[in-house]
């Protein structure tokens, strides 16, 4: 058989953990296919930038992308909730049982399939943390912080919660919190807010599940179409077993540069408590309303998720 | 073709069309355009839109026409004359005195800005015409300028350094602290060449005559007075950014606003003014950022075709010594720095030189001041010069652009020697951040 | 000069006035978030657009003026040159100009050409707080500049290309 190759753009840089095991993912494929599938992995923004890897798929610069859905956020509501549940869950794994117990998987494909994408899987991404140079301890702590807006859902839920949003990029960010221009900042998990810095300066790292990103992997659906059933397979198999790789790395990651920023800079760690977390819950529910509202695809989700919150008991 | 030859035609191309004089911004645009369309067929011309637009959707990029208007603004309401006499009378009666005070204000600008471009516009609007008025080496002159200028990025705050240490997930905070003694001894190194060439010939940078510099003390307190108001506003600046008052780009527009405000206050403000003034930043951004469209697109394609593969096949099998990777990596930041920009290099060579970084055991805090100082050196060098095309949208009438490019070398030259003491001894990046943060 | 030179000139210093208007943005933003703790959910994106306009706009505008750079060096070396090399350089340019046209066109249709099922108007948007429809704006702004610098461009070919057919 011939060798199909997929040039896949991720969203972070070079040196991400999620690109190394999306590297290592790609060498593992390849393998297993006997050279008959490969992936070209290249980093965030080596060809277009985020939101428009969906674009460079159709245009046929890309075959595939593993990425976050927020990124689509203003080309399509309904990309925009998929690709952030908020509050809603308590943790990712019990928002990850949507996809396989709930639905999610199928309802996402489909709508990847209006971009004659075929989502392949999707990858885990642990729950995003909020550094923080005032102490944050319930949603009312919020009330009035500068902070950085983040892209799609959360910056409606931060902004509900009564948070002044400053729009600035990721870098930026490090230097405002340094100088003050910024109380808190969205950035991504306790590991990655370690590496860059961030922490040098706030001494707060908060869980308030503001946000729970999503993130997956798609290809273009000719090219998926092209494969042999058993090398599909074989395609999936390996990107589930990177998301579940990930869940392990990440999460020990996530747990050394805890025990780094608390030892040696003296970081405390706060999460948000039940009362919290039902507040932010409801919260999350009014945002759903409104992003609802934009298309009837970005309504299918919601009520998705709704249906199977309550079918888990968590409404 | 494959990858290698490829790249060979792209530099062949882009030599012969730069050297035949097709306006820059034409040159890697074309050659994008070209090789889009017979590697990916017309749709793959989406690229080239999509990098443009990308490049616009950026708040950083505002700075630059920030510091345009609020340098244009203090040279056209006489505040740049008056601040270079008022110079001239303390540091007058040193030889090369002016370039010593203009490296200087360099290296404070550099502290309020973190992308190059509006800081050489501002030096090449306020102090070449002063610097040339005075006698100055043409060539010292604009090399002062273009490399003082070019501190914006080494001095912190630094876009570059914000790439970079996204790209490696490494603490910005700690890369700006670490280039910070670095960028200083590159001042120190510039004002050294400066008072050396100008001590053995005075023609290159003269002092003031004795008559003209004993003015009495008064008169001479009295020449600050007038240019209080501006020195205030550049002091506002650095004050609102390191106060946390506003953000980087939003202090260079606070700049803006108070040297209009120093201009009324000083009755030189107008309508006609105000137009210039604008007509000057949009041809400042029209000139050096449709250059970069270009380039920015190359490189998109560039990747796609499997670039950054080949740099990796490049690397592997070259040699196990890590000095000599070492190098072969610096090598390729300033032979890359020849002909495209910064970003692109960071695209290009970091998927694969970070990862062997590592596994040899270097810092890669470190090793990012080596990149950010490499980039110093890329800024300059022809014929991809951003520096130079900067100072080119500013420099009076008669300068051109091989006259600008003619004035790097010496300052190259010390650049490289900066380097060297950066590579050879970690120390200096890496002592101060050890200090600061533990 | 052609009047399209003319007009490129008069829109230059037209959208000039986008950069005024980005220093008074700021300082309102900035009054607004320290003095009153209420940063604006706008300025952010205005000014982004405010500045494409410009940057987009100075190109055809530095083309009316005929300030893009160059390195003449070979040129003033070799005066016999000059001509080849402004028809190489404008044929550059056309190739640059016309793909990068066609980008734009064709991302800007996409952009803007959409409607939610009710029929509204449903441009692409950035996603943010704010949700402007920033990235379709900057799309089709991109087309109308790129288009005016192509002609530009092509208005200057029609001399060389007479003086050839008159060879
Ligand atoms: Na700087
Ligand atoms: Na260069």
């Amino acid at each position: 058989a011939q060798a199909t190759e997929f040039k896949m753009q991720t969203f972070l840089g070079a040196n991400a953990s999620t690109t190394k095991a999306f590297e290592a993912m790609a060498a593992q494929l390849k393998e297993d296919t006997g050279g008959e599938v490969s992936i070209t992995v290249l980093p965030g923004k080596a060809v277009v930038g985020a939101g428009e890897t969906i674009d460079a798929i159709q245009n046929g610069l890309l075959d595939g992308q593993y990425t976050a859905p927020s990124y689509f956020a203003g080309k399509d509501a309904a990309l925009g909730v998929l690709g952030d549940t908020l509050a809603a869950y308590p943790d990712s794994v019990t928002r990850d049982r949507w996809f396989t117990e709930g639905g999610g998987l199928e309802l996402a494909r489909a709508l990847y399939g209006k971009y004659d994408l075929y989502l392949v899987c999707p990858v885990h991404w642990p729950s995003e943390q909020i550094p923080s140079t005032v102490e944050i301890k319930s949603v009312e702590g919020l009330e009035g912080l500068k902070m950085r807006a983040p892209g799609g859902l959360a910056s409606d839920l931060l902004s509900r919660a009564g948070a002044s949003l400053v729009t600035m990029g990721v870098g930026e960010s490090v230097t405002a919190m340094e100088t003050g221009v910024l109380d808190a900042t969205d950035l991504a998990n306790v590991a990655l807010n370690v590496a860059l810095g961030m922490h040098n300066q706030a001494k707060y790292s908060v869980l308030a599940r503001h946000s729970m990103a999503v993130t997956e992997m798609s290809v273009s659906m000719d090219k998926w179409n092209s494969l042999s059933s058993e090398n599909q397979g074989k395609f999936e198999e390996a990107c589930n077993a990177m998301s579940a790789a990930l869940v392990k790395t990440l999460t020990a990651e996530d747990a050394a540069a805890e025990a780094k920023a608390k030892s040696e800079m003296g970081v405390t760690f706060i999460a948000f408590g039940d009362e919290d977390a039902a507040k932010f819950r409801k919260m999350t529910t009014e945002v759903w309303n409104d992003w609802g509202a934009k298309s009837a695809d970005a309504q299918a989700v919601v009520d998705s998720h709704k249906a199977f919150m309550t079918s888990i008991g968590l409404n | 073709m494959d990858i290698g030859s490829l790249t060979l035609l792209i530099i062949a191309s882009m030599t012969v069309l730069l050297m035949l004089g097709v306006p820059l911004a034409f040159v890697s645009g074309a050659i994008a355009v070209v090789l889009t369309v017979t590697q990916f067929g017309w749709n793959g011309l989406f690229i080239v839109g999509s990098r443009t637009v990308e490049f616009l959707d950026s708040f950083a990029l505002i700075a630059v026409p920030m510091f345009v208007i609020m340098a244009s603004i203090m040279e056209k309401s006489g505040v740049a004359r008056d601040l270079y006499r008022a110079f001239h009378v303390w540091a007058g009666g040193l030889r090369g005195g002016i370039g010593v005070v203009t490296t200087f204000v360099a290296v404070l600008l550099g502290a309020t800005t973190g992308i190059i471009g509006g800081e050489i516009v501002l030096l090449g609007l306020i102090a070449l015409p002063q610097m040339l008025k005075l006698g100055y080496d043409k060539k010292l002159a604009i090399g002062t300028i273009t490399a003082g200028g070019s501190l914006g990025t080494m001095i912190p705050p630094s876009i570059i350094l914000i790439f970079y240490g996204l790209t490696a997930e490494v603490s910005i905070s700690h890369l700006f602290v670490a280039t910070l003694l670095p960028g200083l001894m590159m001042a120190l190194l510039y004002i050294t060449y400066i008072l050396i060439r100008c001590g053995l010939n005075p023609a290159m940078g003269p002092p003031l005559s004795e008559e003209e510099r004993n003015i009495p003390l008064r008169e001479k307190l009295a020449l600050f007075g007038g240019v209080a108001l501006p020195m205030l506003v550049a002091g506002g600046v650095l004050v609102s950014i390191y106060a946390g008052f506003a953000s980087i780009t939003e202090s260079a527009a606070l700049g803006a606003f108070g040297a209009a405000v120093v201009a009324w206050v000083r009755g030189a403000f107008s309508f006609a003014m105000l137009r210039d003034v604008l007509v000057q930043a949009l041809r400042t951004c029209g000139m050096v950022f449709w250059l970069v469209f270009g380039t920015n697109a190359l490189i998109g394609v560039y990747n796609l075709m499997g670039g950054i593969g080949f740099a990796r096949e490049m690397l592997v099998g070259l040699s196990s010594e890590p000095g000599v990777i070492l190098a072969v990596m610096i090598g390729v930041f300033i032979l890359l720095g020849f002909f495209i920009d910064w970003i692109g290099i960071l695209f290009l060579t970091m998927p694969v030189f970070l990862p062997t970084l590592q596994s040899l055991g270097y810092d890669p805090i470190w090793f990012g001041v080596v990149f950010n100082l490499s980039m110093q050196i890329a800024y300059l060098t022809p014929p991809f010069g951003p520096a130079c095309f900067y100072l080119k949208g500013a420099a009076p009438e008669g300068i051109d652009l091989q006259d600008i490019f003619a004035a790097q070398w010496p300052f190259i030259g010390l650049q490289v020697l900066a380097l060297i003491i950066v590579v050879l001894w970690p120390g200096l990046s890496l002592w101060l951040p050890q200090l600061i943060y533990g | 000069m052609s009047f399209l030179d003319r007009f490129a000139l008069w829109l230059g210093r037209m959208t000039a006035w986008c950069f005024a208007a980005i220093v008074l943005i700021m300082v309102y933003e900035v009054a607004a978030r320290y003095g009153f703790n209420a940063p604006t959910t706008w300025a952010h994106e205005v000014s982004i657009l405010l500045a494409s306009i410009g940057f987009v706009i100075g190109g055809a505008f530095c083309m009316a003026e005929r300030t893009h750079m160059r390195i003449s060096l070979l040129v003033d070396r070799r005066p016999r040159l000059a001509s080849f090399s402004e028809a190489l350089g404008l044929v550059a340019g056309a190739i640059y100009l016309g793909g990068l046209s066609y980008a734009a066109w064709r991302m800007a249709e996409k952009a803007l050409w959409r409607f939610s099922l009710s029929g509204a108007w449903d441009p692409e948007r950035s996603g943010s707080t704010l949700n402007s429809p920033l990235p379709g704006y900057l799309k089709a702004l991109l087309f109308v500049g790129c288009v005016l610098f192509l002609l530009l461009i092509l208005r200057r070919m029609l001399p060389l290309h007479n003086r050839w057919r008159l060879r």
